[in-house]
């Protein structure tokens, strides 16, 4: 497949994004575990996504000249915000890492980089939904993506202090987070086959894209649905059981969710027809 | 070929690509089975769109559209992302693996600008290709009405006309018997006019009135889109 490193790459920054925001998020709620290791591994997902970015490319020696568009190529956009985020998150993680900056600089650096990190999602987006392929120029592109983000972002957040931070997670935020990652699991079973509809219903190349993804993929397809179900099922039996478990649940949950978008996200690129020759 | 002689083209990046579209089959007609099947070809370049996608999409700034509308591809400046190839509906923009760029057809721009037509217009033997400004070309054969496998106008808006080859605008050919003659359909002697036919279910020819023609001409396409195939010949 072609598109492997746009995938490593989207999914990272994706991530990457997902997960500054739920260790701000906690940040902001004045949470008193240490997260900086937790920016520190932010920052290295967005260096290993530009470095990723690199590989797809066919002059990487050129590749600053991404930049030179942003006028009118959402692809342009959507380097500007991979680097001004990736540029904002290293930042942070260096100011927690080296202890440096006033509360108020932290705080300012932190919330432009959330910022950012939206922008770069939207962007993202919208390089996809170009008008001549059908499959990617509709709503589930941006919508898809903010999910992943904020999946990745709340079982990624979730793992890395579970590992890292001191103390351990208190069980409400374990519980809050368990509830947000099935209900946007439950968002993902919702969009998706609305999304196939929607491609039925269009004819021509979208038609064509539909039957890539069910058809020609249908056991990517299927075992993308499994995943899902799994993904749902761990994360319930966390809210239900023993909380001595939590631990050794997080992380299955964590690495059956990022499997179930890694196929998600293969089928994205697969349904990739355009209308014309 | 002229194309490829002219750019020096490696193998396997052909700017001017001719695409046979074939379809049809058989298909029941009362008692019997004809066949319906077609073929035609279009031939296609860059098309140097009125909103040319890959101008817009090209993060690099490579692609550029000078003022008589030529699209030119600086490959110099060009990242080799493939995004152009991504948005374009007409296959344009080509990549050289080798050397890492993205190119495309350039309208043979210097021989234009010496007032000479592009290699493909000159070698043409059965001078099915023209070149001139856009509105003279459209003045003379009409606006384009893209066929099979061509996509809608709005798109991109292509510079392009074309006289449909009527394979692809004509949706079935036309009966073979008379309509005064009768047809002998079945073993059992039951005799059926042309008429009977046109009604019948399983009729396969159904007359156009004109004003049904050109609103069923996209229906007719359409309809060729889900039988027919389309694969590029020659050019290496």
């Amino acid at each position: 497949m072609k598109e492997r490193t746009l995938v490593v790459f989207t999914l990272l920054a994706q991530m990457a994004v997902g997960i500054f925001w739920a260790l701000g998020a906690m940040r902001f709620l004045g949470t008193d575990l240490n997260l900086t290791l937790g920016f520190l591994v932010v920052a290295a997902l967005m260096v290993l996504a530009i470095a990723a970015s690199f590989l797809h490319l066919g002059s990487p020696l050129l590749a600053w000249r991404a930049l030179w568009n942003p006028r009118s190529s959402w692809l342009s956009r959507e380097i500007w915000g991979t680097v001004l985020f990736g540029a904002a998150s290293v930042l942070y993680a260096a100011l927690l890492w080296f202890d440096r900056g006033s509360p108020l600089l932290r705080a300012i650096i932190l919330g432009a980089a959330a910022v950012l990190g939206l922008l770069l999602l939207l962007s993202m987006s919208w390089a996809y939904r170009l008008r001549t392929v059908p499959a990617w120029n509709s709503w589930a592109t941006p919508l898809s993506f903010l999910v992943t983000a904020l999946l990745l972002g709340v079982l990624g957040s979730v793992v890395l202090v579970e590992l890292f931070a001191e103390p351990s997670v208190s069980v409400p935020l374990r519980r809050w987070a368990a509830v947000g990652a099935i209900a946007l699991l439950c968002v993902e079973f919702l969009f998706l086959p609305l999304w196939l509809v929607n491609l039925a219903g269009r004819g021509g190349a979208a038609a064509r894209a539909l039957r890539r993804v069910v058809q020609e993929r249908r056991a990517l397809f299927q075992l993308r649905l499994v995943l899902m179900i799994v993904a749902v099922v761990l994360a319930g039996l966390w809210l239900t059981a023993w909380v001595g478990w939590g631990p050794l649940l997080w992380l299955p949950t964590g690495l059956v969710v990022l499997a179930s978008e890694i196929l998600g996200r293969i089928l994205f690129y697969a349904a990739y027809t355009r209308e014309g020759v | 070929m002229a194309c490829k002689d002219r750019n020096n083209l490696p193998v396997g990046l052909l700017w001017r690509r001719v695409y046979e579209v074939t379809g049809g089959g058989w298909q029941r007609r009362g008692a019997a089975w004809v066949t319906d099947v077609y073929a035609y070809h279009v031939s296609l370049a860059c098309n140097h769109c009125a909103q040319p996608i890959c101008v817009e999409v090209c993060p690099a700034g490579a692609i550029h559209q000078r003022d008589d509308g030529i699209v030119l591809l600086d490959s110099q400046k060009c990242i080799g992302c493939r995004y152009c190839e991504w948005a374009c509906p007409y296959g344009a923009p080509q990549y050289d693996k080798e050397a890492g760029y993205m190119t495309k057809c350039d309208f043979c721009v210097e021989l234009i600008d010496q007032g000479l037509p592009p290699a493909c217009v000159a070698a043409c033997p059965v001078r099915a290709l023209e070149f001139g400004p856009r509105e003279e070309l459209e003045a003379r054969y009409g606006p384009l009405e893209p066929v099979y496998p061509l996509p809608e106008n709005d798109l991109t808006d292509p510079a392009l006309v074309l006289t449909p080859h009527v394979a692809s605008t004509q949706s079935l050919p036309p009966p073979p018997p008379t309509a005064a003659a009768p047809v002998q359909l079945g073993l059992f002697g039951r005799t059926t006019t042309r008429s009977d036919l046109e009604t019948s279910d399983d009729t396969l020819y159904r007359p156009r009135t004109p004003q049904k023609a050109k609103a069923s001409k996209r229906q007719g396409q359409e309809k060729r889109g889900e039988v027919a195939n389309w694969e590029e010949v020659g050019g290496e």
